[in-house]
């Protein structure tokens, strides 16, 4: 039994699970490399935390539903179709910014136009690297659209994918983790979801490349 | 007073001492109805416009009952068959539950917390080791936070506390399929104001206050995601319109963020947003 489906949602087994967060921290690990690139500093990431939450339980996890955030959100479309948000307390997204355009730790306090486009662009690297990642172990044409960012509470910034992805599917693949800016530590959380039928494709591709065995259930 | 947080998707009542809460509005619409004579608030927290635009799945029920105790297993089967369930296995401990599991693959699986020969946690851990998305629901008599959290972390999707009232086991049970009518506009203020008439508000001096409905995402051009908080607001004002519930202020659209809350006592609704506090 291999794929277990009720008609409606696609179930997973664990090693099909333990394969999409594999893809996870691959993902993460790519994006670090490009964001050292891009700011030139010595950039490491912690192991990353990655596990499935039920949608309902989502902004529990990244810190309680008020949690004022800065949220990067991406369509992702090519071979696969879904959608991605980067979500970064605010703090650790205005010392990003602060790196990125060499202002001593704790200048942005709010974000102007240019902290904006600055933030744009970043979310352009750490996005694109995270899905390029993911394209190539799949094998997969994998598009992400342009970034789109938003600051406020973390359940606002949330509420309209909970909503698009309320009538199909109920779990999303999060990924947390701590990156290390010259030593200075910044959280941020990252979280992407497929479509039904996308979720499907990857899955028979993990298949075909690893050769996934069914774990006998 | 007494907060009460209005879940993504649901209504709630309030009284004289209660605070209705809906935390974190983005595209979602809070709707906050109010007897200034009887002092019973409502609030829903909608999510979508219409539940007749949705085309109705056909949605497999099947359950699964691990419980020791022959009443309550019997009880909860009655409720189940009365809720359409079509298939209604039972077990009363671990082994014959995993057996039974593998054999059924059901839409929902009820386990007693207290499952022989060791608890059910054990065995709802048995499933998730294989099946990390399984649809497990912890049964447990009436206990405290930390116990019920305790279910969440191990895998439970949703933990149902005795009485096992039909009301409590169909929402339950829509939750975990997926199916919960009260995340739409039209059924959400229907359904409210039910409540509110039953508990002994009159219709005719409800009014109406409502929030949210934004687009938090501005350069976001996806005619989709700006239309879901438009709609929410024009499905809610509509339905409100021909319940006859006059619209006494409302605060929603742009790309704001907004937490509400209704002073039941005085009708007040408070909006809060990273700008600040504000109310209607």
């Amino acid at each position: 039994m291999e794929e277990k489906e009720t008609g409606q949602k696609v179930k997973l087994t664990s090693l099909e699970l333990d394969a999409l967060k594999e893809m996870g921290n691959i993902g993460t690990g790519n994006a670090a490399t490009s964001l050292s690139k891009f700011i030139n500093k010595n950039v490491d990431m912690n192991f990353p935390e990655t596990k499935f939450v039920h949608v309902s339980k989502f902004s529990e996890t990244v810190g309680g539903p008020e949690k004022m955030v800065v949220g990067i959100y991406l369509q992702i479309s090519g071979e696969v179709h879904g959608e991605a948000m980067f979500l970064f307390p605010e703090k650790g997204a205005y010392e990003l910014i602060d790196l990125i355009l060499s202002k001593p730790l704790g200048t942005t306090k709010r974000m102007d136009d240019m902290d904006k486009s600055a933030f744009m662009e970043l979310s352009n690297i750490l996005t694109g690297s995270f899905l390029n990642a993911l394209g190539n172990m799949l094998e997969a044409k994998i598009l992400p659209s342009v970034p789109h960012v938003a600051a406020d509470m973390a359940q606002t910034l949330l509420d309209f994918i909970l909503i698009k992805i309320s009538k199909c599917a109920d779990t999303l693949l999060y990924v947390k983790t701590g990156v290390n800016v010259e030593g200075h530590k910044i959280d941020g959380e990252f979280t992407v979801l497929f479509d039904q039928d996308s979720l499907k494709k990857i899955i028979s591709k993990m298949h075909d490349k690893y050769g996934l065995e069914s774990p006998g259930a | 007073m007494t907060d009460i947080v209005v879940d993504m998707g649901s209504v709630a009542l309030g009284y004289e001492h209660d605070n209705l809460i809906s935390v974190g509005l983005g595209s979602c619409v809070g709707v906050a109805l109010y007897d200034p004579e009887k002092k019973i608030g409502g609030m829903a927290h909608i999510m979508l416009p219409n539940s007749k635009e949705i085309p109705s799945q056909q949605i497999e029920r099947k359950a699964l009952i691990a419980e020791k105790d022959s009443k309550i297993r019997s009880s909860l089967k009655n409720t189940l068959a009365h809720l359409g369930f079509a298939s209604i296995t039972e077990t009363e401990e671990k082994e014959g539950t995993l057996a039974k599991y593998k054999e059924t693959s059901p839409s929902i699986a009820f386990i007693s917390a207290f499952l022989p020969p060791t608890n059910g946690v054990d065995t709802a851990k048995a499933i998730l080791s294989k099946e990390p998305n399984a649809p497990i629901v912890i049964m447990s008599p009436p206990t405290d936070r930390t116990t019920i959290s305790y279910y969440s972390q191990e895998g439970a999707k949703e933990v149902m506390i005795s009485p096992f009232t039909e009301e409590r086991v169909r929402s339950v049970s829509e939750f975990i399929l997926g199916i919960n009518q009260l995340k739409f506009a039209d059924k959400a203020i229907q359904v409210l104001v039910e409540l509110m008439v039953n508990r002994g508000a009159d219709k005719r001096r409800l009014v109406a206050k409502i929030a949210g409905g934004a687009h938090m995402f501005p350069t976001l051009m996806d005619e989709e995601v700006i239309n879901i908080g438009n709609r929410n607001i024009n499905i809610s004002k509509k339905n409100l319109k021909e319940m006859g519930i006059p619209l006494e202020a409302e605060e929603t659209g742009a790309s704001i963020g907004r937490t509400v809350t209704l002073e039941v006592a005085t009708g007040k609704l408070r909006i809060k947003t990273k700008d600040g506090i504000k109310e209607l």
